[in-house]
């Protein structure tokens, strides 16, 4: 009897879920490793960091949806992706830090850190005419791959086991870490359809081409590319082969417009939103996200319990 | 044919009707903006017992509406950041003025009138300098601005009468722009506040959550002059502290409940009609829970999906739902009404 209640008493044994082994095992883990190789050789490159810069930033895009656990501790992920920004906080703050001399980024505000502050020291000459800009092209570097090993350290050695054996006080049961995880792809894809289009696109009478995301190195339209992959690797995984099919169909609409956006002139930068002819391309193309975005809400998040309501919804 | 006594008979008669008042609107207790079936957005009049009084259109999403101390006129808020809100003539539906939130400012969805009725304060957001602002217009001149003083804070949201004449306002600290939507810009250095203004803009008094991630949203008010204060967290859900307090002016700050069991999220808050109780919403987590206003304890956790908003009555509280249904929540929760409608966040009393 007494043995008996020593085994009840005993916490359950966590059960795996095969989609939360998946998607920590083949998605999030990969992809974070695959961003801390970047970022260690953007601080081998030094200065002369705009082909290394280019594959740290879309290894970070590729992560960027992850924003619960380990990105969210002591601000990571806020210092590695200060975007948007749209009273132009991050050249103001860089121009500062250069006129200054400041080089000690890593307590400094967060506006003047991480990839997009970057972006402009390495892609946009109104920077290079500083004494600075070199080394501090370097401390941000480093800063950037201190945060992205953090993050991808916490991930290894304390997250992935908390949200895989599910049953403590973050996740209660396995329901919850597919929730999150099927969060995380929903808030992807509205950043994509709201920011990384929706901000250049603007309005008709008004398009905004010089708010496109990273448009100084020109990979605008190679970002939705590569959020599209990540977005729906994590989807595919999470869902059943009904609505993987369906997915397929619709990223592959979506890559072949992307497709047909690129080959254009000022298709890569996202300039052409200006061009009254051309500009339908792009709108498409963030209807074709919307779509993505709505099969998703209206079939797997009922099937994961995550059921969308008018106010549940609205954050106000 | 109008004769000379005919015509003054009849002026004489003109200006002794009385006054329109809400009993012309078929004395509805409640306001609540809400979407149709068919995607489009109504203003709803609602009774005590959760009948319909009126319903009139909106040209967008609405979010609160403030309603005229005196004569049956509402005012709907579009949603945020909204740049216009519509004065309404309830007994007809006609709109009676247009509020257009001037040059770099919008609108945050609520507002509240002076004990007289004469001026409206809204919420608002001078966006170039991510600053609240609380404009000023003047209900006696057809809704003209007359004027704009600081929110002493950053996201202004809830704008709330105080019995003794002055106003409290829940500064959410949450940077917005109209250029990125909704998309917060500021959450590692966020610092939300509950600030006391008087009707000129000058500061009373000021205090802080416990946690700066909390976000001060919404508010009610008791006839004894204290505040509660619904909050919305800006971290992980399972790391949320309480999300629910009162506060009097120049008082100590008290918490109840647990912010985990709201999902980190309060959509609407109110005191009870007679003052005791104090009922959240939560919309994320499907529940509104009830404390002991004074003691804090939780009294009452009642499930209802998409529920959001709550309002006093003379005999407790009465909540709204997504789902269209009106509940009493009085022990035990009973379906007033249902409605082909989902109700929108708030349900602001008439008083």
């Amino acid at each position: 009897m007494k043995y008996a209640a020593i085994f009840c008493l005993t916490p359950t044994l966590a059960l795996a879920n095969p989609q939360v082994d998946a998607a920590i095992d083949d998605h999030v883990l990969p992809r974070l490793a695959h961003l801390t190789e970047m970022t260690s050789d953007l601080v081998a490159a030094g200065c002369d960091a705009q082909a290394a810069w280019e594959d740290a930033a879309e290894a970070w895009i590729a992560v960027s949806h992850l924003r619960f656990g380990p990105t969210e501790v002591d601000n990571r992920a806020f210092a590695l992706a200060f975007w948007p920004d749209p009273r132009g906080t991050t050249p103001k703050t860089l121009h500062g830090w250069l006129a200054e001399g400041n080089l000690d980024v890593s307590d400094a505000s967060i506006a003047g850190r991480g990839f997009y502050a970057m972006e402009f020291l390495a892609f946009d000459e109104a920077f290079w005419e500083y004494e600075a800009t070199c080394d501090l092209i370097g401390a941000l570097a480093e800063d950037i791959h201190s945060n992205a090993v953090a993050i991808h350290d916490d991930w290894e050695n304390r997250y992935a086991a908390l949200i895989q054996e599910a049953g403590n006080d973050i996740y209660r049961d396995e329901t919850e870490s597919l929730q999150e995880l099927y969060k995380a792809v929903g808030a992807g894809l509205e950043f994509m359809i709201d920011q990384r289009l929706g901000r250049p696109l603007g309005t008709f009478d008004r398009p905004r081409p010089t708010r496109a995301e990273m448009r100084r190195s020109v990979r605008s339209l190679a970002n939705i590319a590569t959020s599209l992959d990540s977005l729906t690797e994590l989807a595919m995984i999470l869902a059943d082969d009904e609505i993987d099919s369906q997915i397929t169909v619709f990223a592959d609409r979506a890559h072949g417009r992307i497709a047909q956006i690129a080959a254009l002139e000022g298709g890569a930068d996202l300039s052409l939103v200006a061009q009254p002819a051309d500009r339908f391309r792009v709108e498409a193309l963030q209807q074709d996200i919307t779509d993505i975005r709505l099969l998703l809400a209206e079939q797997l998040g009922p099937q994961l319990g995550v059921i969308e309501g008018f106010n549940s919804l609205d954050g106000d | 044919m109008t004769t000379r006594r005919g015509f003054l008979a009849g002026l004489l008669a003109a200006s002794a009707v009385p006054a329109p008042t809400w009993a012309d609107a078929g004395a509805p207790a409640f306001l609540t903006a809400a979407q149709l079936p068919d995607g489009t957005y109504v203003l709803v009049g609602l009774d005590l017992g959760g009948v319909e009084r009126f319903r009139i259109p909106l040209p967008e999403r609405g979010h609160a509406a403030a309603a005229h101390p005196v004569r049956p006129e509402a005012v709907a808020f579009a949603r945020r950041p909204g740049t216009f809100a519509i004065v309404l003539d309830c007994r007809t539906g006609g709109v009676l003025a247009r509020l257009n939130s001037p040059d770099g400012r919008h609108f945050y969805g609520h507002g509240a009138f002076d004990p007289t009725g004469d001026l409206l304060f809204t919420t608002e957001n001078d966006f170039e300098r991510g600053q609240g602002r609380i404009g000023i217009w003047d209900a006696r001149h057809g809704y003209a601005r007359v004027g704009e003083f600081a929110s002493h804070g950053v996201g202004p949201h809830e704008i709330r009468l105080l019995p003794d004449g002055s106003l409290v306002v829940a500064n959410g600290g949450i940077d917005t722009h109209p250029e990125t939507g909704r998309e917060k810009l500021n959450l590692p250095t966020m610092r939300p506040n509950l600030s006391y203004v008087d009707l000129n803009g000058a500061l009373l008094d000021q205090v802080e959550p416990t946690h700066h991630h909390a976000s001060v949203r919404h508010l009610s008010v008791r006839a004894d002059g204290s505040v509660a204060i619904g909050m919305q967290w800006q971290g992980a859900v399972h790391e949320a502290p309480a999300l629910t307090a009162t506060h009097r002016r120049n008082g100590p700050w008290h918490e109840m409940g647990d912010g985990g069991a709201l999902n980190g999220y309060v959509g609407s808050i109110a005191f009870s009609g007679d003052g005791r109780q104090l009922a959240v919403t939560s919309p994320k987590s499907g529940v509104v829970q009830v404390f002991d206003a004074d003691s804090g304890d939780l009294v009452l956790n009642h499930a209802q999906e998409d529920v959001c908003g709550v309002a006093a009555t003379t005999f407790g509280l009465i909540v709204t739902d997504g789902q269209g249904d009106v509940q009493r929540l009085n022990a035990p929760p009973r379906k007033l009404a249902s409605f082909d409608l989902a109700f929108d966040n708030h349900l602001v009393a008439i008083t």
